[in-house]
């Protein structure tokens, strides 16, 4: 395994050649709040913990912005550690810039700031390892890795003359070289905006990434793509992220990748997985349950492995607002909790049995295996339980907890989670989601299919369910749409303001 | 390379336990490391078998409440309790490993619920599967010999499938005849076509006791009866052989004096002049050849 650890790599590139890469310079590009420095952040972290030696340059940061974007670093572990701001370095001597041959006073002090940091950790390394003790004398064949990582470079351009900014990259990519180190460099913009820059760079860099951020209804999705890598072709390759409220980067399909988890012990896989039904299996596991499943039957593959394909009815529900950056962390939680303790005191919820909840950070799906009805009976006691709690919630300070529900039917997967534990995706689930998307708060909405099975059902269901119409949803898709209200009971009468666009 | 040979039956009676640890103890004493399983965990009978009291079984395993050193208890000592005779050599390097089931009413009502819910079933699986493997890397065990439940039940389809070998014990009357055809049909043809190699053993068959003729009791019909169901018994086997497309790999026929032996402990290692350590040996040697 590398000591300088490249977050999302694996995913990109596959665990082996991932591991493969010892030493890259490496640019990020990514528009502004595309998560640079918490990307430059992470990958300190892990490499830290990995036992390799990183240098930050940020030129737009304070030290004490510096502590506090590494205020949860241990002792040990800040040591390795060194930040520079080649704006805020003593310039260097007119000799001493002469000889770096960059023609900046202050880039060559970062230059050389950087040099001395590296020969200081290396002598202490040596040091250690030419002592005596048995423990430094195993540490005798490793030679100290490092990172380096300049945050940003375009911040750099801002303050520095670009001709020195290059040469001082030049410089730089030697040291690294011949220290078989690895350099994260950042970017802001993309790879059209940076064209001329990078033109002049391209030799330097050994990897290209950028991140690309996507608005999803009122969440932000970012990406990790690929742009390219020294002698591996064309890798056109992205692997999807989120930002967690601590900082920490994590990467949907890195966890994926790098455990497949087996279709019968649910353990991870750590040699080579063998593939039945497209699920991956332990060697010596794959029998054993293709001998299970013929022998339970496939009627009831699910109780010994993933492959069943099942029909449900879905209740999808998110509190409305809940990443509005006003609402404090406390509030969200508050909201979040609130919600589940609600339906878990709804009797539809207690009274089914047969149903999987998957928890959605802010809501959350239900999948009822049986009964059509209760998603949308679910939906009415829940607006019913929001009321009494609202009774005591003001909008004006942020208590009031809105939800919008979506419902919906169709099929599903049964899948394994990393936690070993059966769960459920497929377009059923994700037909209730769109449904959810078009409301606003109070709206309890329905997929034309459900509700029009629900209305010939039962009487009682014509009162409430009302067609909205036609709705065009993502890919171009057209759903019909119903809303659930009755008066002031449940549901909201109003059409959604998307219906409305 | 380990055998995993498990033993199950239609019905219960069929003589599973019995054989089983007969066998075990048997393959111990010819210098094998043989691990017995009681895995028959609705209704476990080893631990009266044996006349052990372990402090953790392998129901404390699944809930991973003991280590698999713990479960497995090393019975080898049994085995001196039956010194071997000139026929029957003994290896000293022979191991007797037993993991017995719980007889608590409780922990039997506890496996059974957990098996009913999603999440802990698969758990139960999960540390099942790691159980024979970790018997197989940790006693280098040459034979896990698996004593099931009967019927059509979790943990008996479990035990098949973890099994390379399988031996359908029954007896030759006309509900397990009807029984193994149907476990033949619904269950052992998805094994035995995934290469688990499985065989009929025929307990209590008809022919042990003496013919009438020999005992002066003969009269004609007495004769006659005993002929014709020794006959039918061929015939019956042939043919059930020929439908379910499984060998018979022993016949043992019904000794009354181990059927009928309130104590029967072990007689292949206490009797090794008694038929039926005869005919546990021909399972050895057949077992060895598979």
């Amino acid at each position: 395994m590398p000591d300088v650890m490249i977050p999302g790599f694996s995913s990109l590139v596959g665990q082996a050649d991932a591991e493969k890469t010892k030493s890259a310079i490496i640019l990020l590009m990514s528009p502004p709040g595309g998560g640079k420095t918490l990307y430059c952040r992470q990958m300190i972290i892990e490499s830290l913990q990995n036992g390799a030696s990183c240098i930050y340059i940020n030129s737009s940061m304070t030290r004490k912005e510096y502590q506090n974007l590494f205020k949860n670093m241990t002792d040990d572990n800040i040591k390795k550690l060194k930040f520079l701001n080649p704006y805020l370095v003593a310039a260097a001597t007119k000799e001493s810039d002469i000889s770096t041959g960059i023609g900046d006073p202050k880039l060559s002090a970062t230059l050389q700031e950087i040099q001395n940091t590296i020969n200081e950790w290396t002598s202490s390394v040596t040091n250690t390892n030419t002592g005596s003790n048995q423990e430094s004398t195993s540490t005798l064949s490793n030679n100290p890795k490092f990172a380096i990582f300049i945050d940003s470079l375009t911040h750099m351009f801002t303050l520095f003359e670009e001709d020195k900014v290059l040469k001082f990259i030049n410089s730089l990519s030697f040291l690294i070289k011949e220290l078989e180190a690895t350099a994260l460099i950042t970017m802001s913009g993309t790879l059209s905006g940076n064209g001329t820059i990078l033109n002049k760079l391209s030799s330097i860099f050994d990897i290209v990434f950028e991140i690309e951020v996507q608005e999803e209804s009122d969440k932000i999705k970012r990406s990790l793509k690929l742009i390219s890598m020294k002698g591996a072709g064309s890798k056109a390759a992205s692997t999807v992220f989120g930002i967690e409220d601590d900082g920490d980067l994590r990467f949907d399909s890195e966890s994926k990748s790098k455990l497949s988890i087996c279709g019968l012990c649910k353990a991870p896989i750590l040699e080579e997985p063998e593939y039945y039904l497209d699920m991956p299996f332990h060697s010596n596991h794959v029998k054993i349950y293709m001998k299970l499943a013929g022998a339970f039957g496939q009627a009831r593959v699910s109780d010994v492995g993933p492959s069943g394909v099942i029909d449900a009815s879905f209740f999808f529900v998110d509190v409305v607002g809940l990443s509005d950056p006003a609402l404090s962390v406390r509030r969200q939680i508050e909201k979040i909790e609130a919600l589940n303790d609600m339906i878990g005191h709804c009797e539809t919820f207690k009274k089914t049995s047969d149903k999987r909840v998957l928890p959605t950070g802010d809501g959350m799906a239900i999948g009822f295996m049986l009964s059509p009805e209760s998603p949308l009976q679910l939906g009415i006691e829940l607006h019913q339980a929001l009321k009494k709690y609202n009774s005591h919630t003001k909008k004006e300070d942020g208590s009031f907890l809105d939800v919008r529900i979506g419902i919906a039917s169709g099929s599903v997967f049964i899948v394994n989670d990393v936690n070993s534990n059966q769960n459920i995706w497929g377009p059923g689930i994700i037909f209730a989601r769109r449904v959810m998307d078009v409301g606003d708060g109070g709206h309890i909405l329905l997929a034309g299919p459900l509700a029009e099975s629900l209305l010939t059902l039962d009487d009682k269901y014509k009162g409430m369910i009302n067609l909205l119409g036609d709705y065009q949803v993502k890919h171009g898709q057209i759903i019909k749409i119903y809303s659930a209200y009755a008066g002031n009971q449940f549901g909201n009468s109003a059409i959604p303001a998307r219906f409305k666009s | 390379m380990t055998k995993c040979v498990a033993f199950h039956s239609y019905k219960g009676g069929t003589g599973k336990s019995t054989i089983s640890s007969n066998l075990s103890a048997s393959l111990a004493r010819k210098g094998f490391t043989a691990v017995l399983l009681d895995l028959d965990v609705y209704a476990p009978s080893l631990q009266d078998y044996f006349q052990w009291q372990p402090k953790k079984s392998i129901n404390d395993y699944l809930f991973e409440n003991a280590n698999v050193d713990e479960v497995i208890q090393d019975l080898t000592g049994v085995l001196n309790k039956f010194p071997p005779t000139d026929g029957c050599q003994a290896d000293s390097k022979g191991k007797l490993l037993v993991g017995f089931s719980s007889t608590s009413k409780d922990e039997i009502y506890k496996l059974d619920g957990a098996v009913r819910q999603e999440g802990s079933k698969i758990q139960l699986l999960r540390k099942f599967l790691m159980l024979r493997e970790e018997i197989v890397s940790r006693y280098n065990a040459d034979f896990i010999i698996i004593d099931t439940s009967p019927g059509i039940r979790y943990w008996s389809i479990n035990s098949l499938a973890i099994a390379d070998t399988i031996f359908l014990s029954l007896k030759l009357d006309g509900i397990d005849l009807k029984g193994t055809r149907l476990l033949a049909k619904e269950i052992y043809e998805s094994l035995t076509k995934l290469g688990t190699k499985s065989y009929l053993l025929l307990n209590r068959a008809a022919g042990y006791c003496l013919p009438p003729s020999m005992t002066g009791e003969s009269t004609a019909s007495t004769q006659e009866l005993y002929n014709t169901t020794i006959g039918n018994q061929s015939t019956v086997i042939s043919k059930l052989n020929e439908d379910i497309g499984m060998d018979t790999i022993l016949s043992i026929p019904c000794y009354c004096d181990i059927q009928f032996d309130s104590n029967e402990f072990l007689t292949a290692l206490k009797y090794p002049d008694h038929p039926f350590a005869a005919k546990i040996a021909v399972l050895i040697d057949k077992l060895k050849e598979i």
